[in-house]
């Protein structure tokens, strides 16, 4: 592909149509997708809406331009400027890039969409990739300002990226508070998520093992702390699998519930030395996570407090994170701004400079649906939101109120009754969701507001 | 630096993860093998660090004190302490540098006439050198006496009468500075007519010899000259040469440039 021979066919004020015919082809033709398998003007089954591309691989027996159905890919294409001629900027976070990219997942969760792992922006001066699973769609690249020098890397990269699509999504729960319930929420969310017959894996990096102790397992003989300095170790080996036994008739009845990579002492006689010997610091648990891609449908870690070596790994590891709240407990609010702000956006992200980890909305765990308290926590909220817009110049309205839309100030923020039930099931080793039909549910509306795209 | 990597902290890396010199050579098999002897008696913790960059994932270069690696592998060990430094040249220059395996530089476009007869000094004190023969002193004054901002090599140190003739003995010179001449002047301004150049045009070009000290003419005061110029009876000029009898500095060899950008 003639890269700087495209480019120069777009003319620098190209409208939308004139991206679509002059370099959206040539796009797809480099990622793979022959002229059989791609469409223009895709309906994507949510009223009217149409995404400007879609493309999937034929099969033998399914040409994609004829069945016109499961696409892999999304590209919402936007002008260099628009058709009354002002100038359309996709840098990230700008006003358009922000509309695009939300525009961009609406249609990647559409009911005719679902199939898709794939998006992307692009006006042709910018192109960035997102990978779309279940419900999260998360940033696979940064927002990359195209040149004639950097194209053909860039498209390969993303060529590369579409053809390994991964099966797994990784999930920090964290809050810089504590109190807030994350290992209560990581069992029960990922016991939750195997009723819905998805393949879960958690990781305890807590040195604490709250998780590992109130499942009632104890490391195997090769042990994650041994695993974070010994890069000869294989971490498979170091997988225990939750079972559950269940009365079947007279006989009994063993399941495999989920995989465990439990803490250990090890991890608890963290000392000076220890850190020495782990290769790469906080980034090393992502590499040591990176043979579960294929292995598994969610990984969640659970991470301890204090934005030190543990939660940092866990938060570098993570392609989203998870932020548990109290509502009664206006200092999680305000750690939680801070994890958004300080931990993920301006610490994490510009380091892994892959677009990602992306924070998660808020939830409140544990609090009564209405009522003066909550009142409370909504103003406290309001409080962050404003300083945060007025200090730092960053919008956390998304993270906060998600459900905020234009004409609408929809101020709800997602809540998980009855904590006390659930944190009481922690000692039966049996987590709560099993043991009451209840918090099944309460856990399922929870898996559907952020994983589950049904 | 970040605590996403290992830059700046000491890590106790594994030996073969580590690729070697592939220059260095140790001074001697005895003082190695005592060496080894040594670190094994202190439990082989290493106190000394061997310098490396990360060549790749989970893979190291050794940059310098390489003396370490050959030691601990003499000695058996497994594992050696290290310190990761910044992957970039000029880091990797100065861990060099600092540790004292190759010789730091000196700018002789800047470099003052303690720092000449400094270096000077340290290069005639070597052993089997060609300065031994040469005045410190003396050379160190010529060079220091001259304007060496414009050099672009350093051939005129041979014909300063120095003591450092070209060859050996200007190599030697050569290995211990280095020189950061201003880049070369843009594209002249277009030639044209002196009879009819206003005052402006003038001033222009002359601007460009001054600022650029093109042939010396870094002394010569544009303003007065333009002015000198422009109130001159110039329809008559039959040549530039009318211009060194105006007391501003320009004999004829600076006519000779005058005309690269004046014409009659």
């Amino acid at each position: 592909m003639d890269w700087s021979k495209v480019l120069a066919n777009i003319p620098p004020q190209a409208k939308e149509a004139e991206v679509c015919t002059q370099f959206v082809p040539h796009l797809l033709e480099a990622l793979g997708f022959s002229e059989k398998e791609r469409l223009p003007q895709f309906s994507t089954g949510a009223g009217n809406d149409c995404v400007d591309f879609a493309a999937r691989k034929n099969t033998s027996d399914d040409v994609f331009l004829f069945t016109r159905n499961e696409p892999d890919l999304l590209i919402e294409v936007k002008g260099r400027f628009t058709n009354a001629g002002g100038a359309i900027n996709l840098t990230e976070n700008s006003h358009q890039y922000v509309s695009t990219r939300e525009q961009l997942k609406r249609y990647l969760l559409s009911p005719k969409c679902k199939s898709a792992h794939w998006g992307i922006i692009t006006n042709s001066s910018h192109i960035q990739l997102f990978r779309c699973h279940d419900k999260v769609v998360t940033p696979a690249t940064e927002c990359i300002e195209l040149t004639e020098e950097n194209i053909t890397s860039v498209v390969n990269h993303i060529k590369n990226l579409i053809e390994d699509t991964p099966r797994c999504l990784t999930v920090c729960v964290y809050n810089n508070k504590g109190g807030v319930g994350k290992t209560t929420t990581t069992i029960n969310l990922a016991a939750t998520l195997v009723t819905q017959k998805k393949k879960v894996l958690l990781v305890d990096f807590d040195s604490q093992r709250d998780l590992t102790k109130s499942l009632g397992l104890e490391p195997s003989s090769v042990k994650l702390s041994e695993c974070l300095t010994d890069n000869s170790l294989d971490i498979r080996s170091a997988i225990i699998p939750f079972k559950l036994t269940q009365k079947s008739g007279k006989s009994n009845k063993v399941y495999r519930v989920f995989d465990v990579i439990p803490a250990d002492h090890g991890m608890e006689a963290f000392t000076h030395q220890t850190q020495s010997r782990i290769q790469k610091g906080a980034a090393r648990l992502r590499d040591l996570l990176k043979p579960f891609a294929n292995e598994y449908d969610y990984i969640f870690i659970d991470c301890p407090t204090q934005w030190l070596f543990f939660s940092k790994s866990g938060v570098y590891a993570a392609d989203a994170i998870l932020i548990p709240t109290r509502h009664n407990d206006l200092s999680s609010l305000q750690n939680a701004a801070r994890v958004i702000q300080e931990f993920i956006l301006n610490d994490v992200k510009k380091i892994r400079q892959d677009g990602g980890p992306i924070a998660l909305p808020i939830f409140f765990n544990g609090s009564p649906a209405d009522g003066r308290s909550i009142d409370m926590a909504q103003k406290e909220i309001e409080q962050v939101i404003a300083t945060a817009k007025t200090v730092d110049k960053i919008n956390l309205v998304p993270y906060f109120f998600p459900k905020i839309k234009p004409g609408d100030m929809n101020k709800t923020v997602f809540n998980l009754p009855d904590y006390a039930v659930v944190a009481s099931s922690a000692f039966a080793r049996v987590p709560a969701v099993y043991k009451h039909k209840k918090v099944l549910e309460y856990y399922l509306a929870l898996a559907r507001e952020y994983f589950l795209n049904e | 630096m970040s605590d996403f990597d290992n830059v700046g902290q000491l890590m106790c890396l594994p030996l073969d993860a580590i690729q070697p010199s592939d220059s260095y050579s140790a001074p001697s098999e005895y003082i190695v093998a005592a060496a080894a002897a040594s670190l094994l008696q202190t439990g082989g913790h290493n106190w000394i660090p061997l310098i490396v960059e990360e060549a790749g994932d989970y893979a190291y270069r050794a940059i310098t004190n390489h003396f370490i690696y050959v030691v601990a592998a003499h000695a058996g060990l497994e594992e050696v302490w290290c310190l990761v430094i910044k992957s970039s040249p000029t880091d990797i220059e100065q861990a060099r540098i600092l540790a004292g395996e190759v010789t730091p530089k000196v700018n002789l476009t800047t470099a003052s006439r303690a720092t000449i007869t400094s270096v000077l000094k340290y290069l005639a004190s070597q052993p089997g050198t060609s300065l031994k023969s040469v005045d410190v002193t003396i050379s160190a004054s010529k060079i220091a006496a001259e304007d060496r901002s414009n050099w672009q090599d350093f051939a005129p140190i041979a014909k300063l009468k120095c003591g450092i003739t070209k060859g050996k003995k200007l190599d030697e010179f050569a290995s211990a500075f280095y020189l950061s001449p201003p880049p070369p002047p843009p594209s002249p301004p277009s030639t044209m007519s002196i009879k009819q150049a206003s005052k402006q045009e003038i001033l222009e070009r002359l601007n460009y010899l001054v600022i650029h000290k093109i042939d010396g003419f870094g002394t010569v005061d544009p303003e007065k000259l333009s002015e000198l110029i422009v109130n001159a009876d110039r329809s008559k000029w039959k040549s530039l040469n009318p211009i060194t009898k105006m007391n501003c500095g320009i004999n004829t060899a600076k006519v000779k440039t005058l005309k690269t950008l004046f014409t009659l």
